[in-house]
């Protein structure tokens, strides 16, 4: 039974009309230990299946150690969200559900179109900055 | 990071409400914030100017 209803599918799929390049979405998940990883996963998976620009990589948390560590995934369940030849460092960790989803949503588009709308005095303030800095933002399903 | 499923997290950074963003470990603010205030935290993270261009 699929997770996301045709109402769901069918809005997402005029949303991703807007999409420019391809995307890709890396899925870690690991069923024993976290079932509800599982869920997210078949959740990428039918959200990726209503646009062909969207593929999808699963991977198992335990067993995919290189993956894992190429991508710097800290724990599961956790999308990394991907440009075809560009990964942006875009992680959503949790289940990407209620607001979460659209946070989702928002990132492949933002990731397809290859800008973060930010403006040229931010781009060139941030290319200064003496080392990368991780931001890490805590948010709820409601 | 949706952090109802990492309690360990939560209490680490002290998330009590949301959203909270930490920046690079040292920095930290709830709710929204302006572009150019969120390149000001993100370059007193980063050790660097913090002033806004």
């Amino acid at each position: 039974m699929p997770l996301m209803t045709d109402d769901v599918a069918s809005q997402l799929k005029e949303e991703f009309a807007r999409l420019v390049e391809p995307v890709r979405l890396a899925v870690f998940s690991q069923a024993l230990a976290d079932p509800e990883s599982e869920q997210v996963r078949r959740l990428v998976e039918e959200l990726a299946a209503i646009d062909p620009r969207l593929t999808v990589e699963s991977y198992n948390f335990v067993l995919d150690k290189e993956k894992v560590e190429s991508l710097g995934i800290a724990r599961i369940p956790a999308i990394a969200v991907m440009g075809k030849d560009k990964d942006y460092g875009i992680r959503l960790y949790g289940l990407p559900s209620g607001y979460e989803f659209g946070t989702l949503v928002e990132a492949i588009l933002d990731v397809s179109r290859g800008d973060s709308g930010l403006s040229d005095e931010t781009r060139a303030a941030l290319m200064e900055l003496p080392r990368p800095v991780h931001l890490q933002v805590f948010s709820t399903p409601t | 990071m949706e952090v109802t499923g990492y309690p360990e997290l939560a209490q680490k950074y002290g998330v009590s409400s949301v959203p909270k963003t930490v920046v690079g470990e040292t920095v930290e603010f709830v709710g929204a914030a302006p572009e150019s205030l969120l390149l000001k935290h993100v370059q007193q993270a980063a050790g660097g100017s913090t002033l806004v261009v």
